[in-house]
């Protein structure tokens, strides 16, 4: 326990780590990294007073002392524990992997042989000119202030870039254990016009109280597809805060599925635009939220441009003294006639003390739209409990079922095959007590 | 094999059921019929143990076991299956894994083994067949989207899977229409044993072409007014309730 500031305990942190960074030896990016640091400094870890973050706070992360993880020199090389590597992992063979332990890459756990040609996927630790581009400031100001600090501290991250036309059959699968330190991941995925590719982004728990702190910037060029799915699974006495920026050009389809069920406090945030007509969006969420465990997911939709669509469906299962959030903001701008945008929140309280969250943001400024948006809330239906017991199955096998049925909406969003599967059984798991 | 005594219940503090006694052996199927409102639901609901339904007098006896001490689920593992009147929908449950963790339910109860997938699917099957349903309905979720027929068909789906000892039907036939409704009952009489018994709760005689029984009772005002042969349910079509119930009162 400290009674130093966070920043000033962070800041002899940086001063340690600073020259064993990647890029370190470059000036443009060691001055990146200083200003980035600085303004972390300037801005402080983001407030409740601000209205993005008014429903998840931070104070905990003040509350200790947080370091770096050890370096473990050159190499990371089967850092990744094998047992929760398998367990964590699409079946061998199934996917191109990136496995990273406390924010190092693990080059022995991971598999990046058999690209097509036109992809580069990497670790940004061996991206070379690319990461100062990588490193560059997703915003300025206190909302944004998490995404400095990982500018400051990022150790690696993901590396893809997919040529125009190009399609890449195989999942890329990104598993990241965390550490009982501050971890800073760095992602940059870029798809050409008319490419095509699946990202798996998975967090686990790596042992230990840690904080992890994800940056992601991901471009959808036009006519492009991107499927991402994203599993946060950290240690249940751990931080979790990812933001990511995603620009969605024409005719380009983003579809996202976030699944968060670990933490005790996590926030995935995703800040989308539609930089081109006809791009569409395709947004769903899970938070399963157990024990004391604090589940946000935020969105901010920004839908600059005419004809675009926007789906979201985010599902809560929150039980104990779990809380969950869901902002959905969107944003129309004048100019973009005829976007579609749907919103719709549904939620199970399974507990007196779970809590929920949710507050649509819209903010239209074209008078020719279609956006709705809906929350509902609930426990679960007594009529539909009843019915199941009346043919033999046990009160909790019910519970269980009508659980796995309520969470089955967003499951079958996942990409039909191996990843489906994987991020089924994972919430199989969880609704059967074993995860989290 | 069901001794009803004296049977009095109370929902949200009303009393519905004001002294029931019926007894039903084994082999025997009894119809219940009676105007709106008379507490038929009600007494399928308290035999098959739904919150909200208080015994506040009278006793239960199945299979020499008090039945009021059971839970639902144990109450369907004995044996009891109750054809809902409206049967409810569960988005994202297919129906297949639903009914699969029923039936298996029931066989670990009665200290069997649990069925595997395949012979899950290929008992189904046959069972879907006889009750001409597409099999397209086991993959589907439990009831959601099912037209009012498909709906009852898929409860008496259930009930030849589980092959209870007594089968409660609520009003299975309404919304049927003829055809569906000679489907339905032949599903029923197929369960017919020495063994077996069933309730058939009606508010017409048409279903009772078709399902006969053995015994009929009139139920109106929460009490069992009137108890004949199957000749009973011809009169009551014929002349309608008001008369018997005019008599009793």
């Amino acid at each position: 326990m400290s009674a130093q500031p966070l920043a000033d305990t962070l800041a002899t942190a940086w001063e340690a780590a600073a020259g064993r960074l990647p890029g370190a030896d470059r000036p443009e990016i060691a001055g990146r990294r200083r200003a980035a640091f600085d303004a972390f400094r300037r801005h402080g870890l983001p407030s409740q007073k601000l209205e993005a973050w008014k429903f998840t706070g931070l104070n905990a992360l003040e509350r200790q002392s947080w370091a770096l993880p050890a370096d473990p020199g050159p190499a990371n090389d089967g850092a990744a524990d094998a047992a929760r590597l398998a367990a964590a992992a699409l079946p061998e063979g199934s996917s191109h992997r990136l496995v990273f332990v406390g924010g190092r890459f693990d080059a022995a756990a991971s598999r990046l042989d058999g690209l097509p040609d036109g992809v580069r996927l990497l670790p940004l630790s061996q991206a070379g000119e690319a990461l100062a581009a990588a490193l560059a400031a997703a915003g300025e100001g206190r909302a944004e202030s998490l995404a400095e600090l990982n500018a400051a501290l990022a150790s690696d991250g993901l590396l893809l870039d997919v040529a125009e036309g190009v399609t890449l059959a195989k999942p890329v699968e990104i598993i990241a254990f965390g550490a009982p330190a501050l971890v800073n991941l760095r992602h940059v995925v870029r798809l050409g016009r008319g490419a095509r590719a699946t990202i798996l982004e998975s967090y686990r728990d790596g042992g230990g109280t840690g904080w992890t702190n994800v940056f992601s910037h991901i471009a959808v060029d036009a006519g492009a597809q991107l499927d991402h799915v994203r599993l946060q699974d950290e240690a249940i006495t751990a931080y979790h805060a990812a933001l990511g920026r995603v620009d969605v050009a024409g005719d380009a389809r983003y579809a996202h599925v976030s699944v968060q069920g670990g933490a005790a406090v996590a926030r995935h945030e995703l800040h989308l635009e539609t930089t081109g007509a006809r791009a569409v969006l395709d947004l769903q969420g899970l938070a399963l939220a157990r024990g004391a465990s604090h589940i946000d997911h935020t969105l901010r939709l920004h839908h600059a441009l005419p004809d675009c669509s926007s789906n979201q469906l985010f599902k809560h299962v929150v039980d104990d003294r779990g809380h969950a959030v869901f902002q959905g903001g969107i944003r129309v701008a004048p100019h973009a006639q005829k976007t579609d945008a749907q919103q719709l929140s549904r939620t199970l309280l399974l507990a007196d003390r779970a809590q929920i969250d949710t507050k649509p943001e819209l903010e239209i400024l074209a008078d020719d739209v279609k956006c709705s948006h809906g929350a509902s809330i609930g426990d679960l239906d007594a009529q539909q409990l009843f019915y199941m017991e009346a043919r033999g199955v046990g009160a909790d096998e019910a519970r269980r079922l009508l659980l796995a049925g309520f969470a089955a909406e967003i499951v079958d969003a996942v990409p039909d095959g191996v990843l489906r599967e994987h991020v089924a059984a994972y919430v199989a798991g969880w609704l059967e007590g074993g995860a989290a | 094999m069901l001794e009803i005594k004296n049977l009095h219940a109370k929902v949200d503090g009303r009393e519905i059921l004001r002294g029931i006694d019926l007894a039903i052996n084994p082999g025997e199927v009894h119809a219940i019929m009676g105007p709106n409102g008379s507490g038929k639901s009600t007494l399928s609901y308290v035999l098959s143990g739904r919150d909200g339904y208080e015994v506040t007098e009278g006793s239960i006896r199945f299979n020499g076991q008090d039945l009021l001490a059971l839970e639902t689920e144990e109450r369907a593992r004995e044996g009891i299956f109750l054809a809902f009147q409206y049967p409810v929908e569960i988005p994202g449950v297919a129906n297949a894994t639903f009914l699969r963790s029923a039936v298996n339910a029931v066989r670990k109860h009665r200290g069997l083994p649990d069925m595997d997938a395949m012979t899950f699917l290929k008992t189904a099957k046959a069972k879907m067949k006889q009750l001409q349903m597409d099999e397209k309905f086991l993959q589907r979720a439990v009831n959601v989207g099912f037209s009012g027929g498909e709906k009852k068909r898929n409860e008496v789906f259930q009930m030849l899977m589980l092959e209870p000892a007594l089968a409660i039907l609520d009003e299975t036939d309404s919304g049927l229409d003829i055809d569906a409704l000679k489907i339905v009952a032949e599903g029923v009489n197929a369960l017919r044993s020495p063994e077996r018994s069933a309730l058939v709760i009606t508010h017409y005689q048409r279903l009772l072409d078709y399902i006969v029984p053995d015994v009929v009772h009139v139920l109106a005002g929460g009490r069992i007014i009137k108890t004949g042969g199957k000749d009973l349910a011809l009169e009551l079509e014929a002349k309608g309730y008001a008369d018997i119930v005019a008599a009793a009162a």
